[in-house]
Parts: structure tokens; sequence; C-alpha cells
């Protein structure tokens, strides 16, 4: 009857924070399967289980009294479900929305009361059940977050969805929920003041967590990557084509500006050698990555980028090849990053103002290589969130320099590195045996009035290479038909022959006239695109009709730098144009992606600083932990005008391990009066001690202090049992009782 | 006010065992150290605890008060035992049968009592042709002013200058009391129509403001077991005066008041005069007063050196009445939690070094 008594006696505070905490559940667990009416009646059926729960405890009812309503209501929930869901005159009554209202508020308002009742009833009952009620909330909050796994944005979906269409961040709502859980937790257990209580409730709590979480793998299954096959992803943005308004080719047509062979896509990425065969554009470009730039570019870069992916610069004796040597074009990443990658290749001056230009690229279509905004520095692999619409995804940094090419950053360089040794030169330059090629470009150079371009500039190899590019971009046609496949060497075809060609015969061209003159230069090939293909947000679509190759050459300092020529006059047609539907599409799919990398990085962020957290709060038990043992030691440390108070300290500390501590408000002898009949020896060490405390006469000799001091602790082994003195001696707080 | 003065109750009842030996001894010779002051302390706090059952803390502040030189005022209902102890106090006075002075007089204020109803007067001696001066009820050891608040004032201030100065000057002459002089007050807390409360000046007079509250239950029963017990007997346990101021020069020389004691008080005042709950602040004479108060308890609690604890045991009889708290708070607690953490302040530093 006086435990009873007892068990009634929870404080007010602590059943308002059991009402909220079921309350906050229902919140959770519900909406994802019920009607706001079954939730408004199941959080209202809360506190009337709550309250019947206490009262049938005050008007000490027999438990199975309780257990029975509580099992009825549970019927009857269970069972209105078919009894009013499924009458049709009902329908016709109220109409079939109101009618799942209905059925909703009365099957999970009594459901909701009978669970609420059962487990309030048990608990007041007795504590043990109380850990039954801990691990049903814990459950269904870790069921309820389980998809969130993996920074899963989108999970759970009312959160996240009412929180996108509110314009929040989805975090921050998970953020408040993960606290407000927390402090509840936390505050239940501040509440309680047994100790040995609170560490029981957070052991529980964490078994339950644990347990929680592992059955929440078996019962919400993974969404596993699929690794999208290419035909159901070209699918949908095929279909997306057909409804956007395909805009037919326009006539506003610039030449050669970055007009680009479609065929190169299939296939060829990983050639050895470029094809010189004839091309045509594909009716519709299709989508190949999309890639989201974290950061502005400069505004001298707002013309043209170019995503490098290979380089061709190995001259094999008939065409340039990609090279074998583990030391040539180290810049150019070979393989997809599986961790992070930084690329050391071109020897880059310290002393440029380099815009770093960090970027995410996502896979829409499978490449074989990686590719990255010249110059790239770092890649990076990254989670791929949306693999139905991305292949892969990773993180590139490059760094660009904010000048254009004719600016004194480029013209007062020399082209090659200087560190290069003379062989390594010497494989940058070498082209065709023809002589051709080096008539061509001094006649090329010839023409040139030297005497217009101001002094320092006059010999510089990069204004020979623009006077170059000038001369291809005049006299060069482009046509996209161009077949000099069969030639022994169809540059020479191209250049020498009929002068008609497209992007892959221009960049061997310029290369070879390049080199031979003696400018370090090679083809590169990726995508192109204009900078304003962004419009106003960071993503950048790239479709197949962006592939493209070019010449870059190498300026001491600056790296590989393209140089890239757009021919004035055209055949051929103008590629079909980027589907603004598609694009528009993609740039939804790539902002929910970047949305999820970001989400990502911030897991990487989470678990770094919780694994410093982790190595924080070690490091202070561990300090905790030395000053507690510190504190017991000092008296066989200091000198004897210290016993007095390290002595003391030393036992009152012990004494507090076993659950005695003086009060606050209690004065020390207060204490050991308290404590006489258990510990009598610890009231003369208390007289001893305020004696010189207080009058700062020091009567008694060491040994006495330390004799005092060992009575005491050796009252306390005989009075308490060693699993009793242990679960003291680990608790790391316990001196803070003394101070 | 109970739990700081609990532990005596244990040490009054320690000494019942002790012999008549010791009490003769006690009775007989001058008082020469703090131990022999500490028997007849006890010894005659178990007096009065024959006579009022359940009073323990009560008794012990009341012979605190009376070994520290001080006055007491007693807060109490009516027929709470109030008269019995001083009573019982003053039969362990004993006096030679032709002394001028008495050991116990009781003086019962009422709204029409004068200064001279208390002082004395001087009366003409027809025979002797000559003006006497008949001394008043103050001129006794133990005096016992009874709803000290249902007289004027100035038959309150009259009492109250006999209480300072132990002296009586009527008609300008002096007439000097002895030194062992002891009020216990006491007032009535409620039924205040009509009254003449006690300024805060006049509080300060007091030693102690002693708040009495009901018997417990078991205490109450004692008393209602003994009611047939007659107490007008003489106590068999009698001390001459000179014992007890004996006993008061001991402890006022051989108890210690160590520096941190006075900083402690001293603490406290300004921690009383800084709250924000407190309109007027314990004066100097208040902490000076205190000295002696602390020491007895010292000495009672078998020490000879005055500890912190002493401060936290007194503060609520010592300062309770001599600070103005804000309307609506309660004097007793404030000072409780000023002391306190001024003691546990104390505490904590000598504990961590």
């Amino acid at each position: 009857m006086n435990s009873k008594a007892m068990t009634t006696q929870l404080p007010r505070s602590q059943t308002l924070i059991r009402t909220s905490a079921y309350c906050a559940v229902i919140v959770l667990l519900f909406p994802s399967f019920a009607t706001s009416a079954g939730v408004i009646a199941a959080v209202l059926a809360v506190p009337l289980g709550v309250a019947i729960a206490h009262i049938g405890i005050q008007y000490r009812l027999r438990t199975i009294a309780i257990l029975s309503v509580a099992l009825l209501s549970l019927a009857v929930g269970f069972a209105a479900n078919n009894w009013i869901g499924g009458s049709s005159s009902l329908a016709r009554l109220i109409g079939p929305i109101l009618l799942l209202c209905v059925t909703d508020a009365v099957s999970l308002g009594l459901m909701t009361f009978g669970v609420v009742l059962v487990l309030q009833s048990l608990t007041l009952r007795g504590r043990v059940f109380a850990i039954l009620e801990i691990a049903l909330l814990g459950m269904i909050v870790v069921i309820a977050f389980a998809g969130h796994r993996h920074g899963n944005i989108g999970q759970p979906r009312q959160f996240a969805e009412w929180a996108v269409s509110n314009g929040l961040d989805p975090r921050w709502v998970l953020r408040v929920i993960g606290s407000g859980f927390s402090a509840t937790a936390l505050l239940l257990l501040i509440r309680t003041r047994n100790h040995k209580q609170a560490w029981t409730s957070i052991a529980i709590l964490v078994v339950v967590i644990f347990v929680a979480f592992q059955a929440s793998l078996v019962l919400v299954p993974d969404r596993q990557p699929t690794g999208g096959t290419a035909s159901n992803v070209s699918q949908s943005p095929s279909e997306l084509g057909k409804k956007g308004d395909l805009n037919p080719p326009q006539s506003e047509f610039s030449a050669g500006k970055t007009a680009s062979p479609g065929s190169i896509i299939d296939g060829q990425q990983d050639r050895d050698e470029m094809s010189f065969a004839p091309q045509e554009w594909p009716n519709f470009a299709t989508p190949m990555a999309i890639v989201t730039l974290r950061d502005d570019l400069p505004p001298g870069m707002r013309s043209q980028l170019y995503f490098r992916q290979q380089a061709f610069s190995q001259f094999n004796g008939r065409t340039l090849v990609r090279s074998v040597g583990v030391e040539l074009d180290n810049d150019v990443p070979r393989l997809f990053p599986v961790h992070d990658i930084l690329l050391q290749g071109s020897n880059l001056d310290d002393q440029i103002q380099w815009h770093r230009v960090p970027a995410m690229i996502s896979l829409i279509r499978p490449h074989v290589r990686p590719f990255a905004l010249t110059n790239p520095t770092a890649l990076r692999p990254q989670v791929n969130l949306d693999p139905t619409s991305f292949e892969r995804t990773y993180e590139t940094e490059s760094v660009v320099i904010p000048h254009s090419l004719l600016s004194h950053e480029f013209l007062a360089r020399q082209t090659g590195d200087t560190r290069w040794s003379a062989d390594q030169r010497q494989y940058y330059l070498e082209g065709p045996d023809d002589p051709r090629y080096r008539h061509l470009a001094e006649l090329i150079l010839g023409e040139v009035d030297f005497t217009k371009i101001s002094e320092p500039y006059r010999e510089s190899d990069v204004v020979k290479a623009v006077c170059i590019r000038r001369w291809i971009e005049r006299n060069m046609v482009y046509y996209l038909n161009a077949d000099h496949s069969r030639q022994s060497d169809p540059v020479a075809s191209f250049l020498f022959g009929d002068r008609r060609g497209y992007c892959v015969h221009v960049a061997y061209a310029m290369t070879y006239l390049l080199r031979s003159i003696g400018i370090p230069s090679r083809v590169a090939s990726g995508y192109t695109t204009d900078a304003g293909r962004s419009g106003k947000g960071s993503a950048i679509l790239l479709v197949s009709t962006d592939l493209h190759a070019w010449c870059e050459i190498y300026i001491d300092g600056l790296g590989w730098q393209p140089i890239d020529a757009s021919l004035e006059r055209s055949e051929s047609p103008p590629p079909p144009p980027v589907d603004s539907a598609l694009q528009q599409f993609y740039g939804q799919r790539n902002r929910l992606s970047e949305k999820r990398a970001q989400v990502g990085a911030y897991a990487g962020t989470l678990s770094r600083s919780l694994s410093a957290v982790i190595v924080l709060l070690s490091i202070s038990l561990l300090c905790v932990y030395a000053l507690k043992f510190y504190r017991l030691v000092t008296p066989y440390l200091w000198q004897r005008d210290h016993l007095y108070r390290t002595c003391y300290r030393a036992a009152a500390d012990r004494l507090a391990e076993v659950g005695l501590y003086r009060r606050s408000g209690e004065t020390r002898e207060e204490f050991a009066e308290r404590i006489l009949e258990t510990v009598p020896e610890f009231y003369r060490l208390t007289a001893m001690h305020v004696r010189q405390a207080v009058t700062g006469e020091n009567i008694c000799s060491r040994e006495e202090w330390i004799m005092a001091l060992r009575g005491v602790s050796a009252r306390i082994r005989t009075t308490y049992s060693s699993s009793h003195r242990l679960r003291g001696r680990l608790d790391p707080l316990s001196w803070l009782k003394v101070i | 006010m109970i739990a700081c003065v609990t532990p005596s109750a244990g040490h009054l009842e320690h000494h019942a065992a002790r012999g008549p030996s010791l009490l003769q001894d006690l009775q007989n010779h001058h008082i020469e150290t703090v131990n022999q002051s500490r028997h007849l302390f006890r010894a005659m706090g178990d007096v009065c605890r024959t006579a009022v059952q359940g009073r323990d803390e009560v008794i012990a502040l009341v012979l605190t008060a009376l070994f520290a030189d001080g006055h007491v005022l007693l807060e109490d209902h009516p027929g709470s035992g109030k008269t019995t102890l001083a009573k019982s106090l003053g039969n362990v006075v004993e006096r030679p049968a032709d002394s001028a002075i008495a050991a116990f007089r009781r003086i019962q204020f009422t709204p029409d009592l004068l200064p001279s109803d208390i002082t004395g007067v001087t009366l003409f001696d027809p025979q002797s042709r000559k003006f006497d001066f008949r001394r008043g009820p103050v001129f006794a050891n133990i005096v016992l002013g009874d709803e000290i608040n249902r007289s004027s004032p100035k038959v309150q201030s009259a009492l109250l200058e006999v209480m300072a100065e132990k002296q009586v000057t009527v008609d300008n002459e002096t007439h000097r009391l002895e030194d062992l002089f002891f009020v216990l007050a006491t007032q009535n807390p409620l039924d205040l129509a009509g009254t003449y409360p006690l300024p805060r000046a006049q509080l300060d007079r007091f030693l102690f403001k002693i708040k009495m509250t009901h018997l417990t239950r078991d205490a109450e029963l004692a008393v209602l077991c003994r009611w047939n017990v007659d107490r007008t007997k003489p106590a068999d346990f009698c001390v001459a005066p000179h014992a007890i101021l004996g006993a008061r020069r001991v402890v006022r020389e051989q108890v210690q008041v160590p520096q941190i004691v006075l900083e402690c008080l001293t603490d406290t005042a300004e921690a009383l005069r800084r709250d924000s709950n407190v309109r007027l602040g314990v004066s100097t004479r208040a902490l000076v007063s205190a000295i002696p108060a602390l020491q007895v308890w010292a000495m009672l609690h078998g020490r000879d050196f005055v500890s912190p604890r002493d401060l936290q045991a007194l503060c609520v009889p010592l300062f309770g009445h001599r600070i103005e708290p804000a309307a609506g708070t309660d004097a007793d607690a404030i000072v409780m939690r000023c002391t306190s953490a001024v003691v546990e302040d104390v505490t904590r530093r000598s504990i961590a070094g």
C-alpha cells in the first residue's frame, strides 16, 4: 500500500513531459498513413489515456481492470476501421472523405488511448515497465527517422516536404526535432534524483536505440544504388524532349564556334587516337553530364569553358595519340576518384592570383574517364545520391586565371616548362616529318607585321600561336562531313588540301603548326560550353554536341592552356540547340542532387565533428579521472600543513563515492554528525580538520592524519559492498559533490 | 530555527548520566576551565529540561544568552511554557535568603504600567524621615518581562535602559544592578490589537529573538504524562551567581575566536546589507554582541574555538530580528540564506585549499 502511494507521487512535470513525448511520437509516426483527423484524435487521446491511468492508480483500481478497459478500446478501435469504414450507408450519408476522417479518428483515437493507458498504468505500477515505454517510444522515433540514413534529405517525407514547401532547410527541421528529443530525454534523466536510476535509464536508452536501429535496417529497406542503365536514363529526357518545345535549328549560327561532332560520343572516349571520319549532327543533343560550379567564375572567364577529358600528345609517326608515359600529361586525370586525388601535372606559378573553382560533376551518361574544368588540381569522390538520374558523381577543383590569352600574364611568359628535360620538351614538339608544316607556319608568321606589336611581346610564343590561330580561323572552313580519314596524314589532307574539316582537324593542324615552330602543344578533347549556358543558376548541362577537341599550348607557370580556333566560315548546319525543357529537368534534378551533396558533405562534417566531440569527451573524462585520482592520493604527497584539507578531502571523496556527501548549506560538522552512526571515524577527522581549518593551528602529526583517513577508508570497506564501492569509484563526477 | 540548534539536544541528554559529585564541584568551586563551564551549562540545562518538556533548543539558546551576557526575546503563543522556563531558570540560581536582590522576578507588562513600576520608586519613610529607594522588580538576577509589547514605549524603554546599562537611575540617584542580570522578555506574535510593537532599534538590544513553535506530538505527550508532577518543588541543583559569572569569564577568555570567524561575521553582515530584500541590515553592535554567543555555543559543543558552523547555528536568533526585510519576505529565511552562503564559501575554500 505504501509503495503504491509512492508510485502515484510522480512529479507533475514528469507526467507532462511523458505526455508531450507521446504526442511528439504520434505526430512523427502517424501522418505518413493517417489523415489529419486521425492524427488529431490520436494526439487528443494521449492526455486522456494518461489521465485515466492516473485516476486508476489514485482510486486503486486493479491493474487487470485498467488493462481490460485498454484492451477493449484497442479491440473496438481495430474493429471500428472495418465497421465504419466498410459501411456503405454511412458513406452515402456523409460522403466518403468525411467517412475516412471519422474512421481514422475513431480507430486511431481508440487505439492510441488503449496503448497509452496500458503503458502508463504499467509504468505507474512498476518501474520496470518504464523500459517498455522507453523501448516503444524509442523504436518509433528510430523507425520514423530510419529513412534519413546516409543524409537522405528527402526522408522522413512529412518533414522534408513540409520544410521544402515552406522554404525551410529540411536539415534544420530535423535538427530542431533531434534537439527536442535529446532535451526531453535529458530533462527526464535530470529530473530523476537517483543517480543510479539515471545511469540505468541512459543505458536502456542507448540499448533501445541500437536495437531499434538494427531493426529498422530490416524493417525499412535501404534504397540501394541501382546504377541506372543507359536505357532507362535516356528514356526520361527523350520523353521530356517530346513534351517540351523542340526548338528547330536556328539560323543564328556563328560558324566554327564550338561546333563539334556528335559522334565522338559513343565508344570513342577511350580510344587512343581521334577519328577523322565524317560526322553528322545527331537529331537530339543527348545530355551527358551536369556540372555544378560551387563558386562564381572570375569575370575574365565569362566566355568559354573547357572541360578536358583526354590529351593527345604522343606522336607515333602517323598521328598524335594518348601518351603512355607515366610522367606525361599528368594534369589529365586518368581514373575516377575513389579517394582524394591531387593532380600535379603542371607546375603552376604561385605568384598568380589563381581563381579556385570547385565543382561537382554528375554524369548522366556513362563515361570512361573523368573530366574537369581546365586546369584541375584535385578530384574527390562523392556519393551518388540520385542513382536513378546519375551514373556517377565526383567533385573537382580547378584553378583558372582571370585573364585573356592576349594579356600580359600570358604574353610575358615562355612556352614550355623550364623544369622540363630536353627529352620532355622534344616530346611535345614532335610532329609529322613533313616540311610543309614548318613552311606554312613560317609563311603565316612572315605575313604578320610584328612591328605593330609592342616591343616586349614581339618574340612571344603566345603571339605566334595567336597569329597561327587567327590564320586558321580565317582560312579554314568548318565542314562536319569532311572525310580525310583515308589519307595517310588526314591533317595534311585537311590543311594543305581542301581546308574543310571540323574541330579534330583544326586542333591537329594547329598543334602540328605550333610544334613545327617549337611551341610545345597538344590536342585535348572533352567538352566545351559557353559560360552563359548556366544562365542564372550555377549548374551547366553538358550535352553530346558539346564534345570538342582543341589545341593546347604549355605556358610556363600557367600549365596547359586551350588555344582554340573558331572557324569563321561553315558549310555545315549548326548543332541542335539544347532543349530548354531538358535543361530545366536536369536543372531541377541537379538542385536536388546538389542539396544532397551538401547533406553528404554535412554528414561528413557531422561525423568529423562527432568524432572530435568523442575525442574531446574522452580526454575530458580522462582529465576528470586523473583529478579524482589525484585528490585521493594527495594526502600521501603533501606536506603536513596541508594534511588537514587533503586528508579531509580524500575521506570526503571516498564517502561521496558510496553516496554520503555534504548537502548544500550543511556544515561539515552537521554532515559528520549525520553520518556518525555509519562512519563514526569521520567525525573525529572532521573535528581535526575544522580545528585546523578555522584556527590554523596544527596539533596532529602526519601519522595521526593518515590514521584518521585510513580509519574512514576501513570503515567504508567494511560497511559497503565491493560492488557498491566500485560503482562509486567508476563514477567520474563523485568528487564534485565534495569540491 | 529548529534545524540549526538540533545538535544541542543530544548534548543536553548526554549529561544525565553524570554523577552528583561533579555537580557538587560545580556548585562549590570557581569555574576555571571550558570543560567545567560546559558541565555547568549542561547541568542547568538538565534542570530546565525536567521543568519544560520538549523545548530543548529553546533552553539551549536561552542558556547561551545567559552565558553570553545577553537578553532574550521569546515570541510564542500563550501557554507554551515561557514562564515555566523562566521560573525554572530562576530556581537554579541560588541566593542567600536575606539577599536584597531576588533570583527571579516576573513583570507582567500591561498598558497602564509605569516605568517606576519596573525600576522602583523613592518613598518617604516617616520613621527615619528620609526618602528611601524601594527597589523595583528589575532588581533580580533573572527577570521575566511578560508580553513586553503590551506596555507603552515609555515603560519598554525604561526596561531597555536597564538591560543596556545594568543600572537604574531614579531621582538622580544611580543604583547598580548585579552583574548577573538576565531579561527574558516575551511577546505574543498574534493578538496585536492595542500593542506597542518594539522598534528595530530596541529589538537590537536583545541578543536573541527566539520564535517558538508548537511542540511535537511526542514532546506534548511527555508534557501530558507529567501533569501530575509537582513542578514547584525547589530544584535539586542550584548555582550561585558567581559560578555563572565565572563561566562567562572562562568562556570569554578561553574560547578563541579565529580570524576566519570574524571574517564570516562581517561577510554575513555585508551580504545582509547588500541583499535586495533587506531594507535595513544588521548593526555593528549586533556583530560585536554575537561574538560571546558564538563562544558559548562553541563551548557547548566541546570546542575551545569558534567555528563558522556556530554562526550558521545561531544566525537566525541572532540576526533575524535585527534586519528589516522587504514586504512579503521572511527575515529568517534571508538570514539563513546569506549566512549559509558565507559559511559554505568558507568551507569550500578550506577544503579546496
